[in-house]
């Protein structure tokens, strides 16, 4: 018998910590499991951020978990550790409900999505699903048919969106990992305003099979964690060929624990200046310009034709997101959200030469930004304007501007997505509401992200997620 | 279609409202001025894009990958 796992303690264990215990014995995967949804049931109505809890499934792979340690054989890297993902994720026999009220009539899925495949291959337990904007197309995760999803540092106040859910579970403390996915910013927004860790990866790294698509030409697979160990952990398992995607390629390409040292060493930072100053108020500036001094950034660079990036990435979003949805738009428009309905409409009707125009501006921004990565090796940009801002609010002030916020907190996001690259978000040291910066690196070089922000977390650069959890 | 001929509501919400009939859309009685609000902030943004100088050697035919 394992020792007793009380609900509140496992909300301050990372997955690695878990996996360890279990894959010797010292905990049994069931327990591990049980305290996971005795903390879901105690402490999700304060944040909601789960839509489904899959505790008949999590208690059966945790079975299979500690059969495995039983008999000696391997249970897997990640075994027993609890996590969860977004709602758009096929589960089998769960509807995939992409946050909408439309999909919810649909037929539950026959399999899991690929990266629940490898998560469960890996001896992760799944726990449920979890809240997100409706279809993706928002940053505060309001969502009108299932509720808002609330910040777990002030619950008045947004998760940020769209993968919402999966920032505030795990910044909640109720798993220790989650899966997201990003297209404009929906993985580095929330987690910059719940303070957690995430990875997006370079466009077409990770297999989006059994994944509900936004905008196909941008979205990417990722995830959340409160450390960053913990998300190297599981990004190393999501890499391989996606029968179901055909972008994905067996690439030999570096993996975060190839090369990984204590120190930002020779890295070559560079901290983002010009449009992201100017995009970002003083707090989350200032926030960003002082990690990346810390880490010995060596300029700070004015990149050219960022607004122009942002406003290609704005209309291919709405094509593409407007396209998509058509038969939906013509057949049960009563059934939107209003808000993202009428953004999708106009997505719908735009001019075909406004997203060529977008699609050709790709490629040149493509180039300015693969140029400067010749003399960098991580760029370091803050990840929203503002801190969380307050659920319903409709304008935020930016530099004595009012700005629309549900469009807007993905205003130093979507440039950088726009053309692929891959991006490590790291929760800052700051007090009061957290705030994050981007960590920015050529395609394909995830690992750079990686090794500056396990430099970051051991030099005290970043905020501890156990921390807040211990203080709530 | 220019963007600028789209950046005021009124030539937005005209336009929103004959290319949705083609494709099939109802707007009902409210979604004209919303979505015609929608329009006008892509050709806004569409007309960023217009400022810069046009290059047609660049090829937009092939799947994007970074």
């Amino acid at each position: 018998m394992s020792d007793a796992i009380h609900c509140d303690a496992i909300g301050s264990c990372s997955a690695l910590t878990i996996a360890s215990r279990v894959r010797t014995g010292a905990w049994h995967a069931l327990d591990v499991v049980d305290a996971t949804l005795a903390r879901i049931e105690a402490a999700n109505a304060r944040v909601n951020a789960y839509t489904a809890v899959t505790a008949e499934r999590a208690r059966r792979e945790a079975q299979a978990v500690d059969a495995a340690v039983a008999a000696g054989r391997d249970p897997g890297p990640l075994a027993g550790v609890p996590y969860a993902v977004k709602n758009l994720f096929d589960v089998a026999g769960l509807v995939t409900l992409a946050g909408s009220r439309i999909n919810a009539d649909g037929a539950r899925a026959a399999s899991d999505a690929t990266v629940i495949s490898r998560m469960a291959a890996a001896g992760a337990v799944l726990t449920g699903t979890l809240n997100m904007d409706e279809y993706a197309y928002g940053f505060t995760t309001e969502n009108s048919h299932y509720g808002a999803t609330r910040n777990p540092h002030d619950p008045t106040r947004t998760a940020g969106g769209s993968s919402g859910g999966s920032a505030a579970a795990v910044a909640a403390g109720l798993v220790p990992l989650a899966l997201g996915t990003d297209t404009n910013g929906s993985m580095r927004v929330p987690a910059a305003l719940c303070g957690t860790y995430s990875i997006k990866p370079t466009y077409g790294r990770i297999g989006r099979g059994g994944t509900f698509p936004f905008v196909p030409s941008l979205d990417v697979v990722g995830m959340f964690s409160g450390n960053v160990d913990d998300l190297a952990a599981a990004y190393a398992l999501m890499q391989g060929p996606d029968p179901r995607d055909p972008f994905p390629r067996d690439l030999a390409l570096p993996l975060p624990d190839d090369g990984l040292g204590d120190e930002p060493g020779e890295l070559r930072i560079a901290l983002a200046g010009g449009y992201f100053r100017e995009h970002a108020d003083e707090a989350s500036w200032s926030a960003a310009r002082t990690f990346a001094d810390c880490l010995g950034a060596q300029a700070e660079i004015d990149i050219p034709l960022v607004a122009q990036a942002r406003a290609a990435a704005f209309i291919l979003t709405a094509a593409e997101g407007g396209e998509l949805h058509l038969d939906h738009l013509r057949s049960r428009p009563d059934d939107f959200d209003p808000l993202i309905r009428d953004r999708l409409i106009a997505g719908a009707l735009t001019p075909a030469a406004w997203v060529q125009r977008a699609r050709r501006f790709r490629r040149r921004f493509h180039r300015i930004m693969v140029a400067l990565f010749d003399d960098i090796d991580v760029l370091v940009a803050p990840a929203t304007p503002v801190a969380a801002p307050e659920l319903g609010q409709e304008t935020f002030k930016l530099r004595g501007r009012a700005l629309p916020l549900r469009p807007s907190l993905g205003l130093l996001t979507q440039p950088i997505s726009f053309v692929g690259l891959p991006v490590l978000t790291v929760p800052l040291a700051v007090p009061g509401l957290p705030l994050g910066a981007q960590l920015i690196a050529a395609p394909w070089r995830e690992d750079r992200c990686f090794r500056l922000a396990r430099s970051a977390e051991r030099l005290g650069l970043t905020r501890p997620l156990w921390g807040y959890r211990g203080a709530s | 279609m220019s963007p600028c001929d789209l950046q005021s509501l009124q030539a937005a919400r005209a336009y929103v409202q004959a290319a949705a009939g083609l494709l099939g859309i109802c707007l009902g009685q409210e979604r004209p001025e919303a979505a015609a609000a929608n329009m006008v902030r892509l050709a806004q943004f569409a007309a960023l894009l217009e400022e810069l100088p046009y290059d047609a050697d660049e090829p937009v035919a092939e799947q994007f990958l970074p």
